[in-house]
């Protein structure tokens, strides 16, 4: 029996599941896709999605960790080996490692501006900009890209050190004593808030009376009024899976690293239902009730579509500011939203640290507290990058490469090795092994056929459609292209490094990894 | 674009908003009820 740290209670790793899958694309990204694409007619393809392609990877993902939990590994390169007995498996693992790491270097920074816009709700330092331009404005001069409110970065950076400084004070702690603990108060506030300003918007009913038009009712009708001739387009489809795929956090090694901390016979199947729903009340029922409504009762639907147009952070930290400013107490409801967001927010954050804190512990021996800091100090570094060269889409190209494309390609290999190359049958084995409900039959052939092609045709289309132009730098300003192969070259490095530390760790373990000839 | 809220957006409103309470109570619940796991000393 290995003597790795274990979860304390079911609720908290299911809390812990949960705000690792629950994250600012629930509140922002949903509304935003689901207008966009068809309106009550995207949850067609969206639940489809969620039932062929996204709770089948989730147990699988769960499984793949527990699985390499049992061999001591938290880490997608060891639980890669563990199931397909070559030497590239290790290898084909470090993706895992790659893209948890990569989307925690940019998150943490998008994190902290929602602690910095908690702040400036409670001391109503963003109130007197009006508009939305003015906001706007006040953003990007938080963010450092234009002067005015702010002199430089100092004020962003207090707030990324705080939130940095946060999310190792967590993840320090350990499993049982950092992450549930803080799980088990954050997420009970996370919903408590989300559903109190669900509850607050229902009421704002139509602010300005001699604008009938403009109401909370608008809005719910851009997000669902149905438009049926959308299921035609394809795209409709795709935005669907990439929705569902987001929102789950799968591909990213993080599910799995929490799910390494299972004993054997604890159950995964009930509990990945569990999370994947508390994620799915926080997106379909809080997320489509807060932003977009109050855009439109607000904007109107024009400006709103505009504002959900010029993206998630546009509707955020923008518009959502302005609105504040109109409503009474609107400084408390403000620092209720942001404070909200920024829960989300950390509890992704610190999932995303554990596989390369596992990583270290497990491969070279480290401590923990060594461990921790490693990453803390490597984030700390990378990070400077993406504050200082935000303006010239150096966030933006680590969000594609790692935290778009990166993600389906992992979730492809991880649904390859498991449920083609460890087996299906094994796997299925797997997964019910403990499980506290029935997992109908038919989820296996789901696994095994649906699943692995749905992800290859996401691949293939994302890969002609975004994947080139954005590769060839096209519709690039000349300005970007030094600061974009900048965060290319950390890219590549990253993954070289974590590809050497795989190297040397099988080296120093041979004799401990020969789980294949017991 | 209609701005008003359609007997039908309104059903897909409350079918959506079914489905994930229905399966939060249902998981979320179960989950309460078993709310431990397995000792070390089996």
């Amino acid at each position: 029996m290995s003597n790795r740290e274990r979860w304390g209670s079911r609720i908290g790793l299911v809390l812990a599941m949960a705000g690792n899958a629950v994250g600012l694309g629930n509140f922002l990204r949903f509304p935003v896709q689901a207008a966009q694409n068809g309106g009550g007619a995207f949850m067609i393809p969206y639940f489809i999605a969620f039932f062929l392609l996204a709770i089948p990877l989730m147990w699988i993902e769960w499984a793949t960790g527990r699985y390499g939990g049992r061999h001591n590994h938290g880490s997608l390169p060891g639980m890669f080996d563990t199931l397909w007995n070559h030497p590239f498996a290790k290898y084909l693992g470090v993706s895992g490692l790659f893209v948890s790491s990569i989307v925690l270097i940019y998150y943490c920074y998008i994190e902290s501006w929602t602690l910095g816009f908690a702040y400036f709700s409670l001391t109503k330092g963003y109130f007197g900009e009006h508009s939305i331009t003015e906001m706007n404005s006040f953003l990007r001069s938080y963010q450092g890209i234009e002067s005015g409110h702010f002199d430089g970065f100092g004020t962003a950076y207090i707030f990324l050190l705080i939130t940095i400084a946060a999310n190792f004070y967590i993840l320090y702690h350990g499993i049982k004593g950092g992450i549930e603990k803080f799980v088990k108060i954050a997420m009970p506030l996370l919903l408590v808030f989300g559903v109190f300003l669900a509850i607050y918007v229902f009421f704002i009913g139509t602010p300005d009376p001699s604008k009938p038009e403009n109401s909370v009712w608008a809005g719910f009708a851009f997000i669902w009024n149905p438009d049926f001739s959308a299921l035609s387009d394809a795209k409709i489809w795709l935005a669907a899976a990439g929705q569902v795929f987001f929102t789950l956090s799968v591909g990213m090694g993080t599910l799995q690293a929490y799910a390494s901390y299972l004993r054997e016979k604890d159950d995964i199947a009930l509990s990945g239902l569990a999370t994947a729903s508390i994620n799915e009340f926080v997106e379909v029922v809080l997320g489509g009730s807060i932003a977009i409504p109050i855009a439109v009762a607000f904007f109107g639907l024009s400006t709103a579509t505009m504002i959900a147009q010029g993206g998630s952070f546009n509707l955020g930290f923008v518009s959502m500011a302005v609105v504040f400013q109109d409503l009474p107490f609107g400084n408390i409801l403000g620092f209720i939203w942001f404070i909200l967001l920024f829960f989300a927010g950390i509890t992704s954050s610190v999932a995303m640290a554990q596989p390369v804190i596992s990583f270290l512990k497990e491969q070279f021996n480290f401590s923990h507290r060594k461990s921790v800091f490693i990453v803390g100090a490597g984030l700390f570094f990378c990070v400077q990058f993406v504050v200082f060269y935000l303006k010239y889409g150096f966030l933006d190209e680590m969000d594609y490469w790692a935290g778009t494309f990166g993600l389906v390609i992992v979730a492809l290999s991880e649904v390859i090795v498991f449920a083609w190359i460890y087996g299906m049958d094994k796997g299925w084995e797997e997964i019910n092994k403990g499980a506290d409900i029935r997992i109908p039959k038919i989820v296996y052939y789901v696994m095994k056929y649906v699943t692995p092609l749905y992800i290859g045709f996401i691949l293939i289309y994302w890969t002609f459609v975004d994947a080139i132009p954005i590769l060839l730098m096209k519709n690039q300003p000349p300005e970007n292209v030094t600061y974009l192969w900048g965060a290319r070259i950390m890219m590549v490095l990253l993954y070289a490094g974590f590809t050497w530390l795989v190297y040397k760790a099988w080296k120093i373990n041979k004799h401990k990894y020969n789980y294949h000839n017991v | 674009m209609s701005t008003e809220f359609t007997p039908l957006g309104i059903a897909f409103m409350i079918l959506a908003w079914s489905c994930v309470i229905g399966l939060s109570i249902f998981s979320v619940g179960k989950v309460l009820r078993k709310n431990e796991l397995e000792s070390d000393d089996e």
